[in-house]
Parts: structure tokens; sequence; C-alpha cells
């Protein structure tokens, strides 16, 4: 009895270090070369749709589309660095320009902000490492952590918009049509949230056929009410990557408050690893 | 000696009021895109149209030197101004005074920046207010100073490389209102920082010099902030705070890990003597979701005590949580006890383990339609603090406390603060909740928005019986031109004369500021003063009427 016992106890070893080591050869994996992530990552459906005929379209297609702009708005290869110039209009505090050095390590999903200007903002900053993520305040010389649906810097625009994208694994498509955006034809879809993580719980996409960028994005309140609206004008192709140089936020409730992001300086120079640490964000900073 | 500084101080402002005009211009150095007019609505077919190139290709190579797709225009050396100017009336009434009333100017943020070229800067920030019409040589026994609240600041920020500079703050503050506060802050000149940082091989890095050191992850108590030479002030728990003069090493390790050695060198105390020679040790790791930081602190004297700490910070679900634990060989207080004579007498508690812990918990939620709620609560028990702090009530004792650390080096009459010590007075008490409260919401849309929020905090200590109430009621009612703007507020101490949060007895100060159309702004507030039964004692007014007439990007 006892060594029927051992017998089942080695084979349900046996088993369980099998499992283990096939999920750690699946976790160490890594992107596949090539950049993009592992297909499946998101869970849907990579493929590329075929046709352009809106009728024979679905809306896991569309998802699959909206997963792809995820993937290329990353970069899994190298290395990102950027300055961002953001210059906000509203109407109580006119017109202010805030520039910020970023630093992206999407492999690690890693990131890090530095403001550089207007001077009074110098030094701050935050960091990001996975759900991990401080902001520094030189002032007081302390780090707090902050949320993702926080908005930065009282803008319209929110830290979720530095987070790597990943609208495919956040939102289902609800509806589904074809039309035109200006000069470009365009995938028009209406998604909903599947969790409560993301600040907007309905958006609207516009997506460029031919380039399979996003365009134009509507977000919506929890009643449906226009809370802002995103465009994205121009991208930079850096490999199978690309970056939207230029983006514009609309504030829904208030006309005259606007935001444009303007991305300039931009690297994929490998960059040492003690950018990724706060002490790189206190050094930094005043 | 006094007036000189006054007179500094005007002659200050008059020169950068002079200057305004000249550097305006480098303050407005934002240029304004057409998509940025928001005079008309964004023309998607503009946007989008014949001339928009919607992807521009960079090879990969090109791409890894760095691609600069606009220029920077930035020139040196360029001077750079901010910060609000605002000209009006103050004054003030109480039941013992009669009614004053003068022009003033005052000044908030106002900042100029000079940058000579990439990487070094100078600063000098001013905020306060000037009151022109009282004469600078009689303003010393003028119930309204020529100058109220003045807090000048400077830096200087010299960088050689990335990992290599002198850094330099040095602030003076004259004739602070600090009536409501329970830590004053010291007046007069201070070097805030002075140290160089420098590196080894991007692996190890040096901050050397007078630094500030913000330990603990407490937001109203942090019992591990071992090297800070100043207290959190309850009422701005994020205000900078000094540090020593010290030796900082820091190694990065893993992914998000680090270790820290600090070394404070002794000093020459007032008698001659000099201080011993502390070290603290820190290492942070981060486990999931979770920073753990391990610490350790020695003074060779034993002025202040050995101990070990143990902080994290991290979330349970939606609730961020956050605690520190400190185990010390022995108190750093020198302890007061009444004799039977009716005098103080002192006594310190040596060579048994001392614990001290806080936690804290902090939620938020917020939704698309403009409901936003912050809650935070932290609880402290201080095993460094008197379980019966009322013992502290006293004057004479506070002064037998402060006498033992630092000989009788008081003027006759003066009184003993909190803040005058950080080890024997500040923090007396063993039990504390710390509590705050919000709620916002948004309705409308346009110039019919309508924004409000009510907040409230609390700090209680139960060892004294005192406690600190500030219920805040804020509404913000249209956008641009047409918005107005009303804050209500009481800030409420509750105790014994003498005690931690009601310093001056039981006082209740209601404030209310109204803005309209972004640039004029009236304030009221009046301290109440109450007797221990709540009945009315005294009172004090104090209004303001300003116009801010100057508005600088801050």
């Amino acid at each position: 009895m006892s060594r029927e016992k051992n017998r089942a106890l080695r084979k349900f070893s046996i088993i369980l270090l099998l499992l283990l080591l096939s999920i750690g050869a699946w976790a160490q994996g890594g992107p596949p070369p090539g950049g993009g992530m592992p297909p499946g990552m998101f869970g849907v459906d990579t493929s590329k749709p075929t046709s352009n005929d809106v009728t024979t379209y679905t809306a896991q297609n569309f998802l699959s589309l909206v997963h792809q702009t995820d993937i290329r708005s990353s970069f899994y290869d190298s290395d990102m660095t950027a300055t961002i110039t953001m210059v906000s209009v509203s109407p109580e505090k006119g017109t202010m320009t805030r520039k910020e050095i970023i630093y992206r390590r999407d492999k690690d999903d890693a990131f890090l902000m530095l403001t550089l200007e207007p001077e009074s903002r110098k030094g701050q900053g935050m960091l990001r490492v996975d759900n991990n993520m401080w902001r520094y305040d030189p002032t007081s010389r302390k780090f707090t952590h902050t949320t993702l649906k926080a908005q930065y810097e009282d803008t319209t625009v929110r830290n979720n918009d530095f987070r790597r994208s990943q609208r495919a694994l956040d939102y289902s498509v609800t509806s589904l049509t074809s039309g035109t955006l200006g000069k470009y034809n365009v995938w028009i879809a209406e998604l909903k949230a599947n969790n409560d993580e993301v600040p907007f719980p309905y958006i609207k996409m516009w997506i460029d056929k031919e380039h399979t960028v996003v365009l134009k994005v509507e977000e919506y309140s929890l009643s449906k009410k226009l809370l802002r609206t995103s465009y994205y004008t121009n991208y930079v192709q850096i490999g199978t990557s690309y970056v939207p140089t230029v983006q514009i936020f609309q504030d829904g409730l208030i006309p005259e408050k606007r935001t444009q992001v303007t991305y300039t300086n931009i690297s994929t120079k490998p960059v040492p690893n003690d950018v990724f640490t706060k002490n790189y964000l206190e050094r930094m900073s005043q | 000696m006094k007036h000189n500084a006054k007179k500094v101080a005007l002659f200050g402002l008059m020169l950068l009021l002079c200057l305004v005009p000249a550097f305006q211009s480098s303050a407005q150095t934002t240029s304004t895109t057409s998509a940025l007019d928001t005079s008309t609505p964004l023309d998607e077919n503009t946007l989008f149209g014949e001339q928009n190139q919607l992807v521009t290709v960079i090879d990969t190579a090109t791409a890894a030197q760095g691609v600069q797709l606009v220029a920077d225009t930035k020139t040196y050396p360029s001077f750079l101004l901010e910060g609000d100017a605002s000209t009006g009336v103050t004054g003030s009434v109480s039941t013992n005074s009669a009614l004053a009333l003068f022009g003033a100017v005052d000044l908030s943020g106002m900042s100029l920046t000079f940058t000579p070229q990439k990487d070094v800067d100078f600063n000098v920030s001013l905020s306060g207010t000037f009151i022109p019409s009282v004469s600078l040589s009689n303003s010393s026994s003028s119930a309204e100073k020529a100058v109220k609240d003045l807090d000048v600041t400077g830096y200087a920020d010299i960088r050689a490389s990335e990992f290599t500079r002198l850094y330099s703050s040095v602030s003076y503050a004259y004739n602070l209102s600090q009536s409501e506060s329970i830590y004053n802050s010291n007046q007069g000149f201070a070097l805030n920082e002075l140290f160089l940082d420098t590196s080894i091989n991007r692996k190890l890095f040096f901050r050397l010099g007078k630094q500030k050191v913000s330990w603990g992850v407490g937001y109203w108590y942090t019992p591990a902030d071992v090297l800070s030479l100043a207290a959190v002030d309850p009422d701005d728990p994020t205000a900078q705070r000094e540090g020593p003069f010290a030796f900082k090493a820091d190694m990065p390790f893993g992914k998000l890990d680090h270790a820290t050695l600090y070394v404070v060198p002794p000093t020459t105390n007032s008698d001659g003597t000099f201080s011993g020679v502390s070290a603290a040790g820190r290492t942070d790791i981060v486990v999931g979701g979770f920073e753990l930081n391990f610490a350790g602190f020695v003074r060779s004297d034993m002025e202040v005590k050995p101990r070990l700490m143990f902080m994290f910070t991290g979330a349970i679900g939606n609730v961020d949580v956050y605690g520190e634990n400190v185990l010390a060989y022995g108190s750093d207080r020198n302890y007061v006890r009444e004799t039977t004579s009716g005098s103080y007498e002192t006594y310190t508690i040596d060579n048994v383990p001392v614990f001290q812990s806080t936690l804290g918990a902090k939620y938020s939620y917020a939704n698309s339609n403009g409901l936003g709620i912050n809650l935070q609560v932290q609880g402290y028990y201080n095993g460094m603090g008197y379980s019966d702090a009322s013992v502290l009530f006293s004057d004479a004792a506070k002064k037998a406390a402060y006498i033992e650390r630092y000989g009788d080096t008081l003027t006759p009459g003066s009184t003993v603060t909190s803040s005058m010590d950080l080890v024997d007075l500040a923090s007396p008490g063993m039990f504390y909740l710390a509590t705050s409260a919000s709620i916002s919401d948004r309705f409308g849309e346009g110039t019919n928005v309508v924004n409000t929020d009510l907040s409230c905090y609390a700090l209680f200590n139960f060892s004294d019986g005192s406690k600190r109430i500030k219920p805040d009621f804020s509404l913000t009612i249209g956008s641009g031109g047409s918005k107005l703007d009303l804050d209500l507020s009481a800030l409420t101490a509750l105790g014994d004369y003498g005690s931690e949060y009601a310093p001056k007895g039981n006082r209740v100060t209601p404030a209310l500021s109204a803005t309209i159309m972004n640039a004029v702004t009236a304030t009221f507030s009046a301290p109440i003063s109450l007797n221990d039964d709540m009945s009315f004692k005294s009172s004090s007014y104090q209004f303001s009427l300003y116009w801010t007439i100057l508005k600088m990007d801050k």
C-alpha cells in the first residue's frame, strides 16, 4: 500500500515538474524575433482580415486590427527615447507648455518620464515598471504611488496614455462600420470596456485601412457623454513600430480646452539599465 | 538689521516688477499652432486632408542615432519669469484692536530663472505681501508690517554631466503668519541643501553634502524617518523638511531594488563637544506589487538609539496600503514628570526594546462622469511617546525637557513650543489616528460646468485628547472668463492649552475665499478663540481683496 502510494506520489511529482517546466519555458520565451508580441498573448486572434468588405467583417476581425495597432505602438526589439512637448490651452490657465523626456523599455514594461519645462515643475517625474508606479516630488524629495487613471498634471492627458497600449485586451467591439476620415479610408468601431481599470468605459475608434494605425478615438463616460476626442495625425515608422508623433486631445465638456502632444528627438538607442530606477529620477531632478 | 532686510526685500520687489515687461516675452515662448486655436472647432478634413502625410518612415539605423524631428530652438542665455502678482487691500480688526486697512501688493510664486547655458540654472523665487503704506521705521511696532509672509528661495543647479553636479538651495523667511500652525517655521536665512552628486560606472551613486532625506512611507506619521531634522507638519504633510549633512551612497540592483547607505559625520555641539557619527543603511526590494524596505540606524554617542526598521507599500485589491515599524533599543526622548514639590524632573528609558508602528490605507475612486472619492486613514502607535501626554501641557514641563537637552539657553520670558525640539517635544503622544476624506463631482458642460469638492481631514492624539479637524467645501461654476470659485473651510483645533493639536486651546478659524473671472479674489477669515467650556473668548477678522494683474505660467 505504502509502495503504491510512493509510486503515485512520484508520478504526480514528475507531472508537476513537467508542468512547471512548460510554464517556465513559456514564460521565459519572450517576444519572437522581428518585433511584436507573441501571438495569442492578448488572447485574441492576431490574423489580419483579408477582406475590405465591411459586410463580411466581424467584431473579432476588428479586434485583430486593434491588436495590431497595440503591437505597432510598442518597441520590443529596442528601447525608445523621445522628447514630448505638451501644449495645453484652457480658458482658466491660457496656454501652458510642458516638455518631458520619456524612456521606454517595452519588453520589460518599463517607462520613465522626467519634466524638463516649465521651470516650476522641472525635475518632477514618474517611473512605472509593470504595475509599480512612482511619482517623484523634488520639493519634498519623496516618492509616492499614483494610479494610471489619474490625469496628468491637470491636462486632458491621463497617465494611462503613457502606458503600453492594450485596447484589444481592455475592450470588446459592439458595432462596426466603414467610412472616411479626411482623405483616409477607415474602419470605424464602437467598443465597450471589459474591465473598470480603463478610464473610459466606451470608446469609438477610427483605424486607417492602409497603414492599420489609429487616427481618431472618441472616449465616453458611463452615461455615454463625450469626454475626450483624440486625434493622431502623424506617425513615424521605425522597423515594425509606429510612434504617433502628433496627438491632439480635445476636451469633450469644455470646447476651449485642448492639448497637443508632439514627439521629437526620437531614438531607439539602448538605454542604460540605471535609467529605469528611482535613483535616476532623484538624480536628474532639481 | 531688520530694517535693512526689509529695504532689501522692497528693493528686490521693485527690481522684479521693473523686469517684468522686459522678460514677459521670455515667459510667453509658447507658439500656438492652428490646432490649438480653440476659438474654432477642429476641422478633421484639414487634420487629415491632402496636406497630411500620415506616416514618415525612418530606417532603424538612423533611429538608433536619434532623430530630431523638430529642431531645438532654445537659445542661451535665457531668462524665464513665472508667477502671479496682485494688488488690492488687506486689513484686520479684532475684539481688542481697531480696524486696520492697507493697500498691498501680493506676489505668489514669482520666480526668475536664469540659464546661461545648457544644464546650468540659477533661480530666485519670491512670495509675500508688501504693504508700502506702512512706514518702514515704525513697522516693527505696528500691527501691520511693511512686509508679511515673505518667503524668498533660491537655488543653483550646475551639472557637469549626467552624473556630476553641484546643487545649492537657500531660503529667507520673514514675518510669516503662523497663528494657526502647530509647527512654526524657522524665520531668517536657511541653507536648505548644498551637495555634490557623482557616480562610479553607473553602478554606485553618491550624494555628498547637506541634503533632504525623506525616509518613511507614512503620510502624517513617519517614525522611520530618522535622518530628517524637522517634524512632519500635520497641516502640510508634503512640505519640504530640513535634512542633515551626510554622505549618501546608492546602489541599484536587480530590476527595481536599491541598497542605500548614509553616513552623518560628527559636528560641533553648542558646548564645543563633538556629536557622534551616525550611519543608516537601507535596502528596498520590490516583490510583486509591493515595495519592502529594510533599514537600520546607529549613532556612536547613543544620543539617538540604534534601531531596526521595516517599511512597506503596495496594494490589496483597490486599496493602497503602507506601513512602518521601528524597533529601537531604548527611547531617544528626555521624559518629564512632576515632582512632589510641583517642579519638573527629567528621566530616560534605556536598554529596553521600544516599538513604533504605523499602518495606513488609501482608496481612490473616479468614474468618467466626474465623480471622485478619496479616502485615507493612518494609525500610529508611538512607543517613545507618553501614554498620558498631558504632562507637557505645562510650559514649565516643556522648558525642563528643553533645558535637559540644550542647557539653559532660553531668554527670560520666552516660551517653548513643540517645533523647538524634534525629539523631546514633537509627537509626544503614544496613540494617534489621522484620516481624510473627499468627494468631488462634476455637473453640466461648457460654460455651465459646475465642479464641487467636499473634503475633510482630522487628526487625533488620544494621549493628550487634542484634535485638529478641517472641513473644506469648494465650488466652481462655469469656465473661462465667467468662472466663479468659492472655497469655505473651518480649521478647528480642540484641546487643552499646550496640547499638541490645539497648542492655543480651543480655536475655530472659518475662512471664505471667492474668485471671479480668474482675477479678483476676496478672502475673509476669523480665528475665534473659545474657552474650555466652548464659550466665546475672543476673535479677530482678517480680510483682503486682490486683483491679479500678472499671471504667468507656473
